[in-house]
């Protein structure tokens, strides 16, 4: 009998499969598991060559004393490491800086994209024209973006945007050098190129949105706000999961865009976890602890992916 | 089946194939054998003709084909002495027969990719320009070559030619690790004050010899309203702010570590040296100027926006050229202001070469042959006075014959007494322990770096920042 996980098994007749030709031998090596397996092989070597591997070897390295500094003192430290970052100010300073650029900047993003769609989704004189402005900051590279904002946008008294703020009577501020205003920047900077991604998103999710839902809902609802909350939400919930998953998990990983702006500073006042993460190990040449601190990163993606996915489950 | 069919030469092929032949061996060989067998008793060979652009390196009576066929890949950091370097490149390749691939990125990320590539032992680049501070890791991991016996190679050194006594000796030393010399260095710099001259006249005021001269400099020349500021150091962001604040710290007296081997960062001297570098920025510097490194910096002294700064002399040729700078003719340049310790300390600085460990022993040769080629004499004369081609002229040549001979000093004129300054900066200000020369350097830089960067930023006091780097490197050389 069939096994019903077969690769071509879709319940077709049974002279069309092309299984039929290969019954010859009922042996593994003339199988269709074979087959697919020899199918998937390259793809899979790469993904564990170039995935797993090096995610396996950096969880390894963080048992480990490895300070490229001072060779000699190199040696198995168990959970070493992971004690050291408990007490590490440095690390909950990132952790914290991480958890705020990450949740403001993701909620922003949704919000502004939703809002931009909708606004988007009328056709009005110049809306393609508008369309294809709002994405060009997606196209460019986070570290082009970082430098743009702070060269040209936010030096004081010469970007553009600080000297808008200084013309109208707001004053000019030190962007990214002030410690309580250098974190707000970096959110801005990361909303300001990831909003239109949102917006892609969100869009083409309102074209695909069933016509005889909203056109009831247009008769029955009293206000386009009610339309809004009680059938065009609840119908873009899974795209709008689907933002939060992809944009929480690059923002955990942001590195290029802050790292152009800011490097971390003022002090420590945006050094996200990943920055932390490449100045200890990449700066500091610690490497072990770096490898910890990387480790504990990945445990932090995976949980925050697994809950969205988990979310994303129980509504479907 | 078809037999296969010979073909026979025609008369005129015949005819055609053997005058050919007799041209190339009358253009080839053939007629030096002859005139070789008839001049056989001529008393001495043939002169070897040297290629006039080789004449100087052919001197040196090395074979410099050694290596030939070699390619080697160098890493350098973006800057107008190595761009200049990099247009002699065929000359080399001509020289020895060693192709050279130049990979060319910031400093920062170059440090990184330098050590990893040492590390992981993966040969990569075969020579990376080095900084100093780096050679006591590098030496301690055993990651680079000691050039002692390539030095003692008559093969392949001659040192009569290459004349390392003649190259600034602060900078051998720096380039060398518990007396074992590691690179040789290529290009260098003092760190200089770099002032408007025109305003000090203006305003009468002296060239500052002191760290408090500098502060009422900077304060009467501070008009932020009109967008003019007082001054800064040049190089602030984190981790480079660890180029100037060692000068400021040393000049005050400060110590890296006291005779036990215990970090001393947050000494009296030190919390001293960082409440003065921290008041002068936050009273007369510019705007954000904690995330300034010295591009920033030069770029608001050329354009007229900054009455001082401090910068690596070989950065000054940017603000003497007219197409890049607004003060061309009303900067003057200073040695650093003496502290309350009562002296001055400047950077050691050069870009080096050593030699991966981890290439095979022909690259070895070829990327010795190449450091030679760069760090001698006549490289450093095509690079700087020599130079015809677009760039500026270099101005941190490594011989110090060239620095006291008028052909180089009049292309190093950037502004009034500049080869003076910087001679002067460089024999008496230079402090060996500028840095600690020890290999936890990166890491302690590191902490160091950012705990002044948060000094700065106003988030913790000087003493608190320091406190909290002091025990962290307590806590660095413990591991």
């Amino acid at each position: 009998m069939r096994s019903p996980d077969r690769l071509w098994d879709r319940g077709g007749p049974e002279e069309a499969r092309p299984v039929a030709q290969g019954r010859r031998s009922a042996s593994f090596l003339s199988s269709e598991g074979l087959f697919a397996w020899l199918m998937i092989s390259p793809g899979l070597v790469l993904m564990v060559g170039l995935g797993t591997l090096p995610l396996v070897f950096l969880v390894s390295l963080s048992f480990f004393r490895i300070n490229l500094t001072n060779p000699a003192g190199n040696r198995w430290t168990g959970l070493g490491n992971y004690i050291r970052l408990l007490a590490d100010g440095q690390f909950w300073n990132s952790m914290q800086v991480t958890a705020i650029y990450t949740i403001s900047g993701v909620a922003l993003q949704i919000v502004i994209g939703m809002a931009l769609a909708l606004f988007l989704f009328r056709v009005f004189p110049g809306h393609k024209l508008l369309r294809t402005l709002i994405i060009l900051p997606v196209i460019l590279a986070p570290i082009v973006v970082g430098m743009l904002w702070r060269t040209l946008l936010l030096t004081p008294r010469f970007g553009a945007l600080d000297y808008i703020s200084y013309s109208v009577g707001l004053g000019s501020h030190e962007w990214l050098t002030n410690s309580r205003l250098a974190l707000l920047s970096i959110i801005v900077i990361h909303v300001w190129q990831w909003t239109p991604f949102a917006f892609l998103v969100f869009l083409a999710s309102l074209h695909a949105l069933p016509v005889e839902p909203l056109e009831a809902a247009r008769l029955d609802c009293r206000s386009w706000w009610q339309e809004l909350w009680y059938v065009i939400l609840p119908l873009m919930a899974p795209a709008i999961v689907i933002v939060a998953i992809l944009r929480t998990i690059a923002a955990l990983n942001a590195f290029a865009a802050i790292y152009a702006a800011t490097e971390g500073g003022p002090g420590t006042a945006t050094q996200i976890l990943n920055l932390y993460i490449h100045n200890t190990a990449f700066v500091g040449l610690s490497i072990g602890y770096g490898s910890a601190l990387g480790t504990v990163q990945l445990l932090i993606t995976v949980v925050v992916a697994l809950l969205f996915f988990r979310f994303r489950m129980r509504m479907a | 089946m078809k037999r296969k069919r010979i073909d026979r030469p025609s008369r005129r092929k015949f005819l055609g194939a053997s005058a050919a032949g007799i041209g190339v061996a009358m253009t080839s060989g053939l007629p030096s054998i002859w005139r070789g067998r008839s001049q056989a008793y001529a008393a001495a060979p043939a002169a070897k003709v040297v290629d006039p652009e080789l004449a100087e390196f052919e001197k040196a009576g090395i074979d410099w084909k050694q290596a030939s066929g070699e390619q080697i890949t160098v890493m350098v950091i973006p800057s107008l002495f190595f761009r200049v370097a990099q247009e002699f490149s065929p000359q080399f390749t001509k020289l020895t027969g060693v192709q050279v691939t130049w990979q060319v990125i910031p400093p920062v990320q170059m440090r990184e990719k330098h050590v990893l590539d040492l590390s992981t032992k993966t040969g990569q680049f075969a020579t990376v320009s080095t900084d100093p501070t780096y050679y006591p890791l590098f030496a301690t991991n055993n990651w680079v070559e000691e050039l002692k016996p390539y030095l003692d190679n008559p093969a392949l050194t001659n040192k009569e030619w290459l004349d390392l006594k003649d190259i600034f000796p602060i900078w051998l030393e720096a380039a060398s690790y518990n007396g074992k010399l590691y690179g040789l260095p290529y290009d260098g710099e003092a760190t200089l004050l770099l002032y408007r001259s025109d305003l000090y006249g203006a305003k009468n005021i002296a060239v500052p010899q002191t760290f408090d001269d500098l502060l009422e400099a900077a304060r009467r020349l501070h008009d932020p309203a009109n967008n003019f500021f007082g001054g800064n150091f040049g190089y602030h962001i984190r981790l480079i702010n660890m180029y100037i604040w060692p000068s400021i710290f040393r000049a005050y007296g400060g110590e890296w570590f006291d005779k036990a081997g215990n970090p001393t960062v947050n000494s009296k001297q030190s919390i001293d040296a960082t409440s003065y570098y921290v008041e002068f920025l936050t009273k007369y510097g510019p705007p954000g100027v904690a995330n300034w490194n010295w591009p920033e910096s030069l770029d608001a002294f050329v354009t007229g926006r900054l009455a001082q700064t401090f910068i690596g002399s070989a950065t000054v040729p940017v603000a003497a050229n007219p197409a890049k700078s607004q003060v061309v003719g009303k900067f003057g340049v200073g040695r650093w202001p003496k502290g309350p310790a009562g002296k001055r300390v400047t950077s050691v600085w050069n870009w080096s070469f050593p030699i991966n460990k981890a290439i095979s022993p022909k690259a070895k040769k070829a990327t010795w042959l190449w450091i030679q080629w760069m760090a001698s004499k006549p490289m450093q004369i095509q690079t700087s006075y020599g130079y015809k081609g677009k760039e500026e002229s270099r101005s941190g040549v490594n011989r110090v014959s060239m620095w006291d001979d008028e052909r180089y000093r009049k292309t190093v004129a950037f502004a009034p007494g500049f080869a003076d300054t910087v001679l002067t900066s460089i024999r008496e200000d230079t402090d060996i322990d500028w840095r600690p020369r020890i290999p936890e350097w990166p890491e302690l830089a590191n902490i160091l770096g950012l705990q002044l960067h948060r000094a700065l930023a106003k988030q913790a006091t000087p003493k608190e920042a320091l406190d909290e780097a002091n025990v962290k490197i307590a806590e660095l050389m413990k591991r």
